[in-house]
């Protein structure tokens, strides 16, 4: 078996704070392969997105420590310098993020900014340049790529710029796509083309995707393997169909339950919504025991006490809770 | 059933930069001849996606904006054309949540402020003794500890801002409350507290709601009835059941074909609408849909269609009398 793609190691980090040291990831470590769809399942503060942050090498190095190990292609990319990280972005690593209107400089055409990506990495003449550009647009379903790549982001929808981010994200064929929540901020209707449009790019290209998302409906749709995390660490991982059919750990259940589902309406009275009481754990707080303890149904002495590990249930399926046995499962 | 809220033919234009040297002014069309009732105690959904009008509505009948033309009714008053002083009275009657409770609270208030704040200013409850005792109900109502009165909104998760947000919209005990996006921020497990909250307090206070979202699951776990919105109109407006069991208008059925997945076996399957949303600048003639819509033909561009019913409690404003069933 070949190495992995990217592997991360233990990966801590903390944002330095007046009132000391304020960890949001503690101890994460997984792969993703070439070809296969890794999605980071968490809610607000999980640490999913400073995790995307981290491997990326984004954060500030004046307000947060990262720690661990970052293996890209077997090459270690955690604490590599500036140059070095911004050879790699961009080339070796795509990335698509939330906001595409915020991600794209607003005073600088499409066609300057896709070109970018094309020019800082290969030595191409200009018209190699916009002939590539063009053929990329087109790649990502803009019907007139020549026409948009002249205009400015703000003459374009929100979809038409996710789209625009998407053919920025993979210019350079990247090994790995990491993309965080890209289409959290897109309508229904423009969602479904976009999750369409980056599974097929995937299909073609068996590029490795890291997909960071709160939504499980985007998991549903796009991953091949899930990590669900809370407060900063692993609480599940398996492959998609079992995070869905089989969720082990407690959390990974409320989750699952708590989405509305469509075509309920038979019932004359709304149906009432599954809820997880209580709210995450505030940022910078570790008890000793398991994080969910204080929202968990099936929480015993034990869960207050000791941290639970994270333990093999299945061949490719871990979950970290005290509960997993017998009466769990 | 009495109706608390009618809306009639309700308009609003802003003015849009375009047009170049400033001639031929352009006009967003944001809430284009919309009417409606809402009846007490029941919950009306506005389900949209954005650029829809469906927020603009909801600031033309709590009026924070005014409406180019058209009228809305509060329990038998008008108040679209209402002197602010004697709307301020009927204020109470309507209140609102909206979607940030991190901006809708004032940071630096505690949260007995907070709630206590409508009770004093309409003049509701005279002794502090009172004021404090119904914040105590109305924060126990929303499933807040009594000791959270007296602590600072950033204390708060975004879950327990909410509460407090909706503790402060209940206070002055109102017979209609707009819930603009009041969810869409929140985080899953905290999204279904939420809407349970919100189902229950309708339920026992004989609220009616009117429930403004882009998430068409949330509204089917909450709404009586619902009504579709696209470029500044209704689409089709229906009792929850027939909505979802029958959608008739090609816009309502594209918005339930694209929903992502609820398993992973289904991938794959959500139809996506093709193109996206006209700038509400350069709105389409005829039916508004017709850019997008598979199932449109030579009238739908020349003739708008008008909101018909179909039964008595479902209206679609579309020219087919049936839609190819989608395979």
């Amino acid at each position: 078996m070949s190495a992995p793609l990217l592997e991360v190691d233990d990966l801590r980090t903390s944002f330095r704070t007046a009132s000391g040291p304020a960890p949001a990831v503690r101890g994460l470590s997984f792969a993703v392969n070439a070809g296969e769809t890794l999605a980071i399942v968490g809610e607000s503060g999980s640490g999913k997105s400073v995790t995307a942050l981290s491997i990326l090498g984004l954060l500030n190095a004046r307000a947060a420590d990262v720690s661990g190990r970052v293996r890209l292609q077997g090459k270690d990319i955690l604490g590599l310098g500036e140059p070095a990280l911004r050879a790699m972005r961009g080339a070796a690593i795509g990335m698509v993020f939330q906001e595409p209107m915020a991600s794209l400089n607003p005073v600088l055409t499409i066609g300057f900014q896709v070109g970018e990506a094309i020019r800082l990495h290969r030595k191409l003449g200009a018209r190699a340049v916009r002939e590539q550009s063009e053929a990329l647009l087109r790649q990502v379903g803009i019907a007139a790529p020549a026409r948009v790549l002249r205009l400015y982001p703000h003459q374009l929808s929100g979809g038409m710029c996710q789209r625009v981010m998407i053919a920025i994200a993979v210019a350079c064929d990247p090994a790995l796509l990491i993309a965080d929540e890209p289409t959290t901020a897109l309508d229904v209707t423009v969602q479904a083309q976009i999750l369409a449009l980056i599974r097929s790019l995937q299909a073609r290209s068996q590029s490795g995707v890291l997909l960071i998302t709160h939504d499980l409906g985007v998991v549903a749709e796009l991953a091949d393997r899930v990590i669900i995390m809370y407060a900063g660490r692993k609480v599940e991982e398996a492959e998609v169909e079992t995070i869905f059919a089989r969720p082990r750990h407690p959390y990974t259940r409320g989750l699952l339950a708590a989405r509305p589902r469509l075509g309920v309406s038979s019932e004359s009275v709304p149906s009432r919504l599954v809820e997880i009481p209580g709210s995450p754990p505030p940022a910078g707080a570790d008890p000793p025991g398991c994080a969910f303890l204080k929202r968990c149904p099936v929480a015993i002495t034990v869960c207050s006490q000791a941290r639970p590990p994270l333990v093999r249930v299945a061949d490719g399926h871990v979950a970290a809770c005290h509960r997993l046995e017998p009466a769990c499962a | 059933m009495t109706e608390i809220l009618n809306v009639y033919n309700l308009k609003k234009t802003f003015p849009a930069r375009g047009g170049g040297l400033g001639f031929g002014r352009a006009e967003v069309r944001a809430v284009d001849d919309v009417s409606f009732a809402v009846e007490s105690g029941e919950t009306l959904a506005i389900v949209g996606e954005s650029g829809c009008g469906k927020s603009t509505l909801g600031r033309l009948i709590l009026r924070l904006d005014r409406p180019a033309s058209g009228e809305v009714w509060l329990d038998g008053a008008r108040i679209d054309n209402m002197p602010v002083p004697q709307l301020r009275r009927l204020r109470q009657q309507m209140q609102a949540v909206f979607q940030d409770p991190m901006s809708s609270l004032d940071p630096r208030m505690r949260v007995l402020d907070i709630i206590a704040e409508p009770l004093v200013n309409f003049g509701l409850l005279k002794s502090r003794k009172a004021v404090e005792r119904r914040v105590g109900e109305l924060l126990d109502m929303v499933g807040l500890p009594a000791d959270a009165r007296h602590r600072y909104p950033h204390e708060f998760s975004g879950g327990q801002r909410q509460r407090i947000g909706i503790a402060r919209a209940l206070a002055p005990s109102p017979r209609l409350i707009v819930c603009d996006e009041a969810v869409s921020a929140l985080d899953v497990s905290v999204k279904a507290q939420i809407v349970n909250s919100l189902a229950d307090l309708q339920r026992e206070l004989g609220l009616a709601l009117l429930f403004i979202s882009h998430d068409i699951g949330v509204v089917e776990h909450l709404s009586t009835r619902v009504a579709v919105m696209y470029l500044g109109v209704f689409v089709e407006i229906a009792d929850r059941r027939s909505l979802f069991s029958d959608p008739r208008h090609p816009y309502t059925r594209a918005l339930l074909a694209s929903t992502p997945a609820f398993e992973p076996k289904d991938r794959g399957k959500a139809v996506p609408l093709r193109g996206e949303p006209p700038s509400p600048t350069d709105i389409p003639s005829g039916c508004r849909l017709r850019t997008r819509c598979p199932h449109a033909f030579e009238r739908c561009a020349t003739e708008t269609p008008a909101l018909r019913p179909v039964s008595p409690t479902h209206a679609v404003a579309c020219h087919l009398d049936e839609l190819p069933t989608l395979s």
